[in-house]
């Protein structure tokens, strides 16, 4: 087993912010490969070999297996400025390769074995499908069977973590909660299924992946509660709190630095098309309409505004995970909110834009209009619905019952606004 | 280097932190009074007597005339919370106070005319309207009446702003502008403010008929709103010597998070009973109103951070000797602006959802609606024109502004996340 003291990628560890200005350095290459990324459907090799030269995988990867084992927000960082040239290359740079913070969280045997073969390891996940899939008890592990969708970055994982429920031949009308587990797969196990045909985040890969009757030893799989608990099997063998918050929360955050990239990147490359831009009938000046000029403002204000909230909530995250705090009450509904309403304000400052581009941002590869498609893409994932995400605030707001037990059991002495 | 010597960074804060507690213990009276206050059209004296008793009046006054001499900011925090329950009385705080601050910049000899002779003073400006001063010996004839003076029904002074008139000729728009400090018997009320919103701030016209001032009394107005005015070497506090314009405008902003954060909370007080007229069903329970709710709630909660962070700007700026130029000047009337709208707004979506029970009566969300919506009228947050600033800026183009402009800085992404907020790579490196 390797140590941390004597690893030699231990040693090369970089700071946050030089792991932010090396994925910085990469911009102009992944701008010139943004059509080829998107025909592509998928990260080139080229892409992938770029960001892992860069160390841009492992920000969580366990230091005991040659990871930087960041704090927490690094990849929201890291998002952030790769999606100011390509959202899908951000999207696999944070919301898949942040993964192996939830691999550090599994039994010590499955992490020897994946990150031990692979320290570089790349994890693709599927839980989208999980619902419908199915694992069967047997001796020594299950069997398992399911088709997952949407498994973003499949195609370079060394290792996809599933969820399923267990099939435990219960009685129907036995009350107790059906268990659900992640189980941890080698692409050996699964067939990749070539169907991401995307209006935006095209370049993500994000493909079904199909599993028939594979065994799973159990120390591969860890029970879905126990992994997003705040003392998961993993949690001992690492130094970072990273590893030991109660997961929900933090997880949460995956997906809010390719979102303000986009946005940011779109309203760059906007400024950088209008500022010069001449009326193609009238031939009047476009920057120096005042409607032109407000959008401008309004986007750039909103986009100042949600990474204000972004940075409090990061902040908030971070303290109490080094403190060993659970986040409860309405810290946890107000982050909640929050990052769908960073979600909705991003798709809104971009297509502030977007729409008034005419025909001119509509065809060939305009890399605003492919912000916009990205960013799009990027909200209408599922924990960003926004009254999904916003009515549980409403509901406490109101005194009503959440059904979050670390609020509902947690009241506040009164409404702080 | 730390400008204010006579205390130390944390009893500043401290400081400040006493003032806006001493705000939030009126709330409940200033919330009694709403209706009485609307109705008078101007403060009731036993508000005034609140705001006097609590000191809330001299946050700006210099120390060395038994002032606070309070960091930049303090008049935002403790007028958001005399707007939470009323937001005529958060207006006038916050409007006064920043006319004491004025005064602090005027030369020694007319602060302690003034402040000497009036610790407590209450001062009121006007600055729109038509008026002229003619040179005679020793001092100024003034003439002229000026409109919507917040507070004049409380003042014991007026600093009205004069087009300078050397020759007696036809004043025209781009002679000097001349600052003018009247007694109290100077100046004439005329009883005129009869408004949608913000009723009760007595922001009636103020009319002069040919009084002398003398020399003293007066400064040119672009010595006051300058870098360095002639009071500022009087004090050691910093905020006498900022260039004067983007810190008077902050002004606004206490009292619209406050109306904002006012209309919330009653919005939510008001809603928790209530019941579909028609058909008896809980309001609360309707998921639009929840997420309705929770959308005015992360407006307010932005805008909130969004004014934290500018005015910790300002006080970082101010108290190291730096102008405030280029982008970021661009950036804080963005912002200011922005955060007007996303306040008027939030309560605009909460009362628009009461119903006619939220258009009858003295309904307290409606009245913070009407106010926020009075207050965000004001020219220092007119939409078009603050937005096309950085807008052109942005795109480019000169934006008007000198102090912008003379940067010659163009976008760019910030690098890394906002510094002025923050946890990540901004602080964590």
């Amino acid at each position: 087993m390797t140590t941390l003291a004597c690893h030699p990628l231990a040693m090369s560890r970089p700071t946050p912010h030089e792991l932010a200005a090396r994925a910085r350095d990469l911009l102009p290459v992944l701008r010139e490969r943004t059509t080829e990324t998107e025909e592509r459907r998928s990260m080139s090799e080229a892409t992938i070999a770029d960001l892992r030269a860069a160390g841009l995988h492992k920000y969580y990867t366990p230091a005991r297996f040659g990871g930087y084992e960041m704090d927490w927000g690094v990849h929201i960082d890291i998002g952030r400025e790769l999606a100011l040239a390509c959202g899908s290359t951000a999207w696999i740079s944070t919301v898949v390769f942040h993964h192996t913070w939830i691999l550090g969280r599994f039994p010590g045997q499955a992490q020897e074995e994946a990150f031990g073969q692979k320290p570089d390891a790349i994890i693709s996940t599927g839980f989208a499908g999980g619902g419908g899939a199915n694992a069967i008890p047997v001796e020594g592990g299950y069997l398992l069977s399911g088709l997952w969708r949407f498994s973003s970055g499949v195609d370079h994982a060394d290792w996809s973590i599933v969820g399923a429920k267990i099939d435990d031949k219960r009685d129907p009308n036995d009350p107790t909660p059906t268990q659900f587990r992640m189980f941890l797969l080698h692409p050996t196990q699964y067939t990749i299924i070539d169907n991401w045909y995307a209006a935006g985040l095209k370049g993500t890969g994000s493909k079904d992946i199909k599993v028939e009757n594979q065994f799973v030893p159990s120390h591969r799989t860890v029970l879905t509660g126990d992994l997003q608990s705040a003392d998961p099997p993993g949690a001992a063998l690492h130094k970072s709190y990273i590893y030991r918050v109660e997961m929900t929360q933090y997880f949460w955050t995956g997906l809010l630095g390719p979102l303000l990239g986009a946005a940011w990147g779109a309203l760059n490359d906007y400024l950088e098309q209008t500022s010069g831009r001449i009326g193609r009938v009238s031939g009047e000046a476009i920057a120096e309409l005042l409607p032109v000029q407000t959008r401008v403002s309004e986007s750039a204000a909103e986009i100042r505004a949600v990474e204000l909230l972004t940075a409090e909530f990061m902040r908030e995250l971070h303290e109490h995970g080094v403190a060993g705090r659970r986040l409860t009450g309405i810290k946890r509904l107000t982050q909640r909110r929050d990052i769908a309403y960073l979600a909705r304000t991003c798709v809104q400052s971009v297509r502030r834009l977007a729409e008034t581009m005419g025909a001119g941002g509509q065809t060939g590869h305009n890399s605003v209009q492919r912000h916009y498609r990205d960013v799009r893409a990027m909200a209408s994932h599922s924990s960003l619905q926004w009254e999904r995400a916003s009515t549980p605030y409403g509901k406490w707001a109101f005194g009503l019952k959440t059904g979050d037990r670390f609020v509902d059991d947690y009241p506040d002495p009164e409404l702080v606004i | 280097m730390e400008s204010n010597p006579g205390r130390t960074s944390s009893e500043r804060d401290t400081l400040r932190q006493t003032l806006r507690g001493r705000a939030r213990a009126l709330i409940p009276a200033l919330r009694t009074r709403a209706v009485d206050t609307e109705q008078r059209r101007h403060l009731p004296p036993e508000t005034v007597a609140d705001l006097k008793a609590a000191g809330l009046h001299k946050i700006f006054t210099p120390r060395r005339y038994g002032g606070f001499e309070a960091d930049w900011g303090a008049h935002v925090d403790v007028a958001e919370e005399l707007a939470r329950g009323c937001g005529s009385t958060g207006w006038v705080s916050s409007v006064v106070c920043s006319h004491t601050w004025i005064l602090g910049r005027f030369p020694k000899e007319t602060q302690d005319d003034a402040f000497g002779a009036n610790p407590d003073c209450i001062v009121s400006t006007g600055a729109q309207g038509g008026s002229r001063a003619v040179a005679v010996p020793g001092g100024f004839r003034v003439s002229g009446l000026w409109r919507f003076c917040s507070g004049s029904a409380h003042a014991d002074f007026a600093i009205v702003g004069a087009i300078f008139d050397a020759e007696g000729s036809i004043p025209s728009r781009t002679a000097p502008r001349l600052m003018c400090v009247l007694d109290r018997r100077q100046f004439e009320i005329i009883d005129n403010w009869h408004a949608a919103g913000l009723k009760g701030t007595g922001s009636h016209d103020v009319k002069v008929t040919d009084q002398f001032v003398p020399k003293h009394r007066t400064a040119l107005a672009s010595d006051i709103s300058g870098a360095n005015p002639p009071g500022a070497s009087v004090h050691p506090s910093y905020i006498y010597g900022v260039e004067m314009t983007l810190y008077f405008m902050t002004l606004l902003l206490g009292p619209i998070l406050g109306a904002a954060k006012g209309g919330f909370t009653d919005y939510v007080e008001a809603t928790k009973p209530r019941r579909g007229q028609t058909y008896g069903e809980a309001v609360v329970e309707q998921m639009h109103v929840q997420a309705a709710v929770a959308q005015s709630a992360a407006e307010i909660r932005s805008a909130d951070l969004m004014g934290q962070a500018m005015i910790r700007a300002l006080h970082d700026l101010g108290s190291r000797g730096r102008a405030i130029e280029g982008a970021q000047r661009a950036e804080m009337r963005r912002d200011l602006t922005y955060i007007a709208k996303v306040c008027r707004e939030a309560v605009d979506r909460l009362s628009a959802m009461m119903g006619a029970s939220g258009q009858t009566g003295h309904n307290p969300v409606h009245r913070h609606f009407r106010d926020i919506c009075a207050m965000t009228a004001h020219g220092g947050v007119a939409w078009d024109k603050a937005m096309a600033l950085y807008g052109s800026w942005a795109l480019g183009r000169p934006s008007g502004d000198a102090s912008i402009d003379r940067a010659g800085q163009r976008f760019s992404v910030p690098v890394g996340f906002p510094s002025d907020g923050c946890g990540l790579t901004g602080t964590r490196g």
